[in-house]
């Protein structure tokens, strides 16, 4: 690894400089290193090419390009660097999106900052943060696609992520789950991951299916 | 989701009172989470607190007792819709109230 001293770099995505601002101090405060900044998507994208950060904090409403759409391209970019969504409430199908795109964690704004910086840390460690909304948006996504047409690809929950993801719906944190379903936390986790996960490669099927199908896939070479 | 007025005004009430038992056992500022789930044949809708919980036995107990009033008024409105209630606590698990309400 070249990062010797652990330090987690952090590039902040949001469109509100005051915001930006304090939330880098308060990154920086707390021993994380903020290498961008930046105020719009393509920005976003551009600056993320330019300093590879461990995690980038992603606001959605953004100009330019999405939030969700900056999200797709340096997942596609940039496998190593992990985004973490921080958005505002009510922004339901948005926070699906991006983690259909790949955001690895979600987080509301009215989040406190330990919460904020221990979310950062499990990011750049390669593991989800989730919420009780998000829990509940991917497990109606999940019931929304078994209503469509039967596709071999479709993506489906195990009893087990079905049972974990309703729990954290209902508001238990991954430690009360752990202990209701006799599992490690860890386990719980790993659940919740493969849940966001599956809707990723499937997402990303999509995607594929639908570039061949419109011709997209040719246009340009 | 569609559920015909009728329904939904017994849910609504079934919910209330599973929400004023949580105001009245576990605090004014309690947070309580509500999950809607359309499964397309029936309706599950949880309410959910952080409170201490009740120990198995316990609730068993009091439920056998009738001395869970709000119990007993969720599960008459359930009932009558073809439903059922399931209410499940743990000591540090705080207290779900889970409706199930079939569709038709």
């Amino acid at each position: 690894m070249s990062h010797a001293s652990e330090v987690v770099t952090v590039m902040v995505v949001d469109d509100h400089p005051l915001w930006t601002d304090a939330v880098e101090r308060d990154l920086q405060a707390a021993g994380f290193s903020v290498v961008a900044t930046a105020a719009d998507g393509d920005e976003a994208i551009r600056r993320a090419l330019a300093t590879r950060p461990d995690v980038v904090l992603m606001d959605l409403q953004l100009p330019t390009v999405s939030g969700v759409e900056a999200t797709r391209a340096i997942r596609e970019a940039l496998p190593d660097t992990k985004i973490l969504v921080l958005s505002a409430s009510g922004e339901q199908q948005d926070v699906l999106d991006a983690v259909k795109a790949g955001a690895l964690g979600y987080l509301l704004k009215s989040a406190r900052a330990e919460e904020l910086y221990e979310a950062v840390r499990r990011t750049a460690a390669g593991q989800a943060s989730f919420t009780p909304g998000l829990a509940g948006l991917l497990l109606g996504e999940y019931r929304r696609l078994a209503t469509e047409p039967a596709k071999p690809e479709r993506p489906e929950l195990t009893e087990r992520e079905l049972e974990v993801l309703r729990l954290i719906a209902k508001g238990m944190t991954a430690k009360q789950v752990a202990t209701r379903l006799v599992l490690s936390h860890r386990t719980v986790q790993n659940h919740v991951q493969n849940a966001m996960g599956k809707l990723q490669v499937h997402n990303r099927a999509e995607l594929v299916r639908y570039a061949i199908e419109t011709g997209l896939d040719t246009e340009s070479s | 989701m569609r559920l015909p007025a009728a329904v939904a005004e017994q849910v609504v009430a079934a919910v209330a009172a599973a929400l004023d038992n949580v105001r009245e056992h576990v605090g004014e500022q309690a947070p309580a989470w509500l999950l809607i789930e359309d499964l397309g044949f029936e309706v599950i809708v949880t309410v959910r607190d952080d409170g201490p919980g009740i120990a198995a036995g316990r609730l068993e107990r009091a439920l056998r007792d009738g001395r869970l009033g709000v119990a007993q008024s969720i599960r008459g409105r359930v009932t009558q819709l073809g439903g059922t209630v399931e209410i499940v606590s743990a000591p540090g698990q705080g207290t779900e109230v889970e409706l199930r309400v079939p569709r038709e």
